[in-house]
Formats: C-alpha cells, sequence, structure tokens
C-alpha cells in the first residue's frame, strides 16, 4: 500500500461540534461519521463521553458503524473521564493535558509537577486496559518547550501513539509552526499530530508548515467549523497540500461531505466558514 | 522595521454597484488604519469622482491603470500601478511598476504566488528581497487558501511592502489578518482597531450588498462566542485562556451562548452576565434541557428560552 506523509484525524464532531450555537443529534454524527470513514480519513474524533448519555451512545454507534476510521474519544486529564470513554470501547483514548503555564496555572491552578503526575497516571489507567492512547498538548503554542520535550518523552515510555500539538488559540505562523514541531518531534521522537484554529487565517498554512517538519496527523473539519474563526478545513487543506504532496482523496467528495455536515448543523450557507 | 501596507479593496469592486458616497467613506475611514497607500480601480475612481474629490490624507492614492496614456487622463495621483505584461517571475507572479507622474519608479509590485503555501515560499521570497531590495510590494493571492501565510511569511523575512484588501476581497490576503498577526508579533499598539474594523466591516458589507461570515477571522460576529463549559469556565478565570487577542481590539465583545456542550459554570455565567441568580436546581433543569434539546437539532438555547425555562420552573415551584 501506498505510504502518504500524512494522516487526517478529523475533528469536526468533537472540536467542531464545540463551536457555539451547533450541535447534532446522536443520529446525524453516526451519519457523518460513516461518511467520514467512506472518505478515508484515518481517526474520527467522535466526542466526549464524560458529557453524558447522548454522547456515549454516538461514540459507540460510531465504533460499531465505522470500518476503517479508528474512533477517539476525548478525555480531560480525569479517570472519570477516562473511565466514561473506556465504557464506550473507542478504538483510542486520546487525553488532553494543558501545557501552557497560562492553563496549568490560571485554569487549572496546579503546577507542572501535577501535570506529570497526573498524565502518568491517566495514561497508565488506559493503558493497562488494553487502549491506545493519544495525548493532546493544549495550549502547545505558549508553552514551554522545554516542558513540552519532557513530557514528550515521559508519553513515548507509557507508549502513546502520538502527540497532538494544539495551537489552541489560533496564533501560530507557518515559520512558527515549523520550527516548533520540529524541535518538539526531534527531541521527543514522538509522532506528531498538529491541531490549528483559524483566528489569524492561517489555519491550512501552518498545518501545512506542519507536515513540512515532519507531522504526520493533521486536524481537520469538515467546513472549517470550529470555536472562535474555526478550525482548519479539511477540503481546503487537502486542496492547498496538493501543491506539495500527494492526497488519498477526492476533494469533490470531501466537499460533499462538507456540504452535507453544513446541512446537519443548520447552517443557511453550505460555504466554508472561511470564506 | 516598519510594514508598509496598501489597501487594494477599492481595486476590487469594479463589479458591485457601489454607492460612490460609500467609497468617499472608506477613504476616510481608511484614514484610521496604519496603512501607507490606498489603492483604486479607474471604475471606482470615476464613480467616486462623480460624488467628491479624494479627500486629503497622508496615505498615498495610487491608481490602477491600464495603459501608460491613463496617466494623462487621470492627473494628480501619487502613483500608477500598470501591469508589465512581459515580465513574470518564474511564472508565480505577474509584475505590475507603480511609477509617479514623471515615470519615477516608485515600486515593483509582485502578484500572484497562490502556488506557495506559506514557507515553501521562504528561498523564493528570499531570493527577490535580494533582487528587489526595499522596492518591492507583494499582493499574494488566496487560490490555496495561504494568502495572509505569505504576505506574513515575507514580512518575516524582512519584506516591508504588502497589498491586501479587506476580508480578502478580490481574492487577495486578508488585510486584517495580515495587520492583526503583524501587530501581535511585533507588539504594536493595535487601537485604531476597536473603531475603525467595525466601521471598516460594515461599509464593505454595504459596498458588497451581503453580510461577512459570522465566523470570519478578526471580523466575524460569532468568533467571540463560546459555549462549551472547559471553554467558558477557563474565560471566567482568565480570558486570555481561550482567545487569541482581547475582542476589544477588534470592537468585538464576547458572549456566551447555551448549548450541549454547557456545563454548569456555562449556566451560571450566563444567568449572571443576564443579571439572574439560579439556585442548584435550576441549573441542573437547565443543563437537561440543553443535553437533549439540543442534542436534538435546534443547536442553541436562545436568550429567550432560557429566562422562559427559568420562569417556568418558579411558577411551577
Amino acid at each position: 500500500m501506498k505510504e502518504y506523509a500524512f494522516h487526517i484525524v478529523d475533528t469536526t464532531l468533537r472540536d467542531g461540534e464545540q463551536s457555539p450555537g451547533l450541535a447534532l443529534s446522536s443520529r446525524d454524527k453516526m451519519i457523518l461519521a460513516q461518511r467520514l470513514d467512506a472518505l478515508g480519513v484515518y481517526e474520527i474524533e467522535g466526542g466526549i463521553p464524560a458529557m453524558g448519555t447522548l454522547e456515549q451512545e454516538a461514540v459507540k454507534g460510531m465504533s460499531l458503524l465505522c470500518r476503517r476510521a479508528r474512533i477517539a474519544a476525548w478525555n480531560r486529564l480525569s479517570l472519570q473521564d477516562i473511565e466514561a470513554s473506556i465504557a464506550c470501547s473507542p478504538d483510542i483514548v486520546h487525553i488532553s493535558v494543558p501545557v501552557s503555564d497560562l492553563q496549568i496555572q490560571k485554569k487549572l491552578q496546579k503546577d507542572r509537577d501535577w501535570i506529570e503526575r497526573s498524565v502518568r497516571e491517566c495514561i497508565a489507567y488506559a493503558r493497562e486496559r488494553g487502549y491506545a492512547v493519544t495525548a493532546g498538548f493544549e495550549d502547545a503554542s505558549r508553552a514551554d518547550m522545554q516542558f513540552m520535550i519532557r513530557l514528550g518523552r515521559q508519553l513515548k515510555e507509557q507508549g502513546v501513539s502520538y502527540l497532538r500539538f494544539a495551537d489552541t488559540v489560533g496564533i501560530l505562523t507557518p515559520q512558527e509552526t515549523y520550527d516548533k514541531i520540529k524541535t518538539l518531534r526531534d527531541a521527543s521522537a514522538m509522532d506528531i499530530e498538529f491541531h490549528a484554529h483559524n483566528d489569524l487565517g492561517m489555519a491550512v498554512a501552518n498545518s501545512i508548515a506542519a507536515v513540512q517538519a515532519g507531522a504526520r496527523y493533521i486536524d481537520t473539519t469538515l467546513g472549517g467549523v470550529g470555536e472562535r474563526a474555526g478550525n482548519c478545513s479539511l477540503a481546503e487543506f487537502l486542496e492547498a497540500v496538493s501543491l506539495e504532496y500527494e492526497i488519498p482523496f477526492r476533494i469533490e467528495a470531501v466537499q460533499e461531505t462538507a456540504a452535507l455536515a453544513s446541512k446537519l448543523f443548520g447552517l443557511q450557507d453550505g460555504k466554508d466558514v472561511s470564506l | 522595521m516598519e510594514g508598509l501596507f496598501t489597501d487594494c479593496t477599492l481595486t476590487c469592486l469594479d463589479s458591485y454597484d457601489v454607492e460612490p458616497k460609500l467609497l468617499f467613506q472608506w477613504l476616510q475611514v481608511m484614514e484610521k488604519f496604519p496603512v501607507a497607500a490606498t489603492a483604486l480601480s479607474i471604475p471606482v475612481y470615476e464613480k467616486l469622482r462623480s460624488f467628491s474629490a479624494v479627500p486629503a490624507s497622508r496615505r498615498r492614492y495610487i491608481l490602477q491603470i491600464d495603459c501608460p496614456a491613463d496617466k494623462v487622463a487621470y492627473p494628480g495621483f501619487d502613483g500608477y500601478l500598470l501591469s508589465d505584461r512581459r515580465f513574470l517571475t518564474n511564472r508565480e507572479a505577474e509584475r505590475f511598476c507603480c511609477m509617479d507622474s514623471e515615470d519615477q519608479l516608485l515600486f515593483y509590485q509582485l502578484r500572484g504566488f497562490s502556488a506557495r503555501t506559506g514557507i515553501s515560499a521562504r528561498p523564493l521570497f528570499a531570493a527577490l528581497l535580494e533582487k528587489y531590495g526595499r522596492k518591492v510590494e507583494i499582493a499574494p493571492l488566496n487560490a490555496h487558501y495561504c494568502a495572509t501565510a505569505l504576505a506574513v511569511q515575507w514580512l518575516q523575512q524582512g519584506g516591508e511592502r504588502i497589498a491586501a484588501s479587506l476580508a480578502g476581497i478580490g481574492g487577495y490576503a486578508c488585510m486584517e489578518e495580515v495587520l492583526l498577526t503583524w501587530y501581535l508579533k511585533s507588539g504594536g499598539d493595535f487601537s485604531f482597531g476597536r473603531v475603525a474594523l467595525p466601521q471598516a466591516k460594515r461599509l464593505l458589507e454595504q459596498m458588497i450588498g451581503h453580510p461577512l461570515n459570522r465566523k470570519k477571522a478578526v471580523l466575524g460576529a460569532d468568533i467571540f462566542a463560546v459555549e462549551s463549559g472547559i471553554h467558558v469556565d477557563g474565560l471566567r478565570k482568565a480570558p486570555e485562556l481561550y482567545e487569541p487577542y482581547p475582542p476589544e481590539w477588534v470592537g468585538l465583545k464576547r458572549n456566551i451562548v447555551l448549548g450541549k456542550y454547557s456545563g454548569r459554570s456555562a449556566v451560571r455565567a450566563k444567568a449572571q452576565a443576564l443579571g439572574m441568580k439560579l439556585e442548584n436546581e435550576q441549573v441542573e433543569t437547565v443543563i437537561r434541557c440543553l443535553q437533549t434539546v439540543c442534542a436534538e437539532g435546534t443547536g442553541r438555547l436562545t436568550e429567550r428560552e432560557f429566562y422562559r425555562l427559568i420562569h417556568d420552573q418558579k411558577t411551577v415551584s
């Protein structure tokens, strides 16, 4: 089989749906998951089981319906969250780890030691139960690189599959993205997933810079839906990245799926949010 | 180092039926922007002239012309932008010459680069800076959604001149995104944005006859709305946790929207914003409603529905 430079992790059903005012029924989530699966998306971030029974049903349903795509369940750094996820038997348990001092101190009111301990404990919990784990560095673009490298090495030891670098507030430029991803990847030896936001209109270009720096997983949403100015649009990313890399997708099929998502979300026009 | 920005919004409106007065107002609003020049097309200039002369300005006015004779027909501009059709930079961009009325070259404009995605333009940009020095402006085009990134890449490599349009109309880079990025990275004072950006946005919407997307970066009406509990909670503790820059910079406000991702703290924060204080039981009712009603397709709970939900509950209890 042909080896492509990157895989798509679609987060329409988690970060996309988190866009204010957007919501999908469990049925619609499963419809979209099936369509994403048919497109050839590598991983689908299906939802947050800790939110409640409706979300759990949706994640369970997706795991049953999708043939190729791996279904990931999103978790805070909490054993209770992870228990709720495991109850849905996802393919991947994704654990979000706030890494900037801003997030650690002001949001969690904890310190870096607490983060390291909790990460170790949460990952061990999921790994011991046989689950593939990915970890997401939240607000990585504003975090201390040395701290991220240390955590990254710890993840490697614990057998975490890949490490998500999230530009949570969308403030990176392509050059900064490239430098940070390359440094983190080289020093931690972890495979990197990149998660962009479009606050400065550079989500697509930053995601391409991440691929150029060696990131093997790129996060997207259909139509670029997501918080604030949105996430990286799958169709736009593929159109642009195809200038430099081969892509295993038909862009027309992606656009059709994006139009369906837009309809299910109840957006009036089928246009990409970034237009 | 300072970026020298050209606003080319008024070269992109030829196919719109724009009221001449709005064009005049545009030039007035642009006075508040940190732009060095405003470019106009001949049809737009003709329309504007039917209303008024161009207002006096510290900025340069540049007219985009089709042939050298236009310079004589439209005197009084600081610069004239004319395509240099013989010249393409490796087929990457079209070259324009910007001359003054005495035919002295002010700078070259290179328009295109849409086959580049950001850092892949680095060697090319370095070569251009070497070749042209400071006498070159780039106008990246957005065919592959990377125009803003290209403009930023240019500035980060020491380029100075950028041509862009508001909201990227006409297929250029989005001026507001390039400016904001530049100010964020260089720590400059963006205070002009508070008043000037909403005014410019409103004018552009009037000129093109439809509203901009509510999620458009920097300008969209909904970009500072939050719903998810984790974010609302974070924003209450420290707004910078989930905001790339303060909403006031661009004349917007943060706003809590209640939906299926809202948790208890979001419900309390929303109530507080509306001047209400809720009992624990009331919060639970709202949460239940959000998880079921919103999850079945309506998306969000409007303020009115929120009021009614609380009120009905009071009547029952």
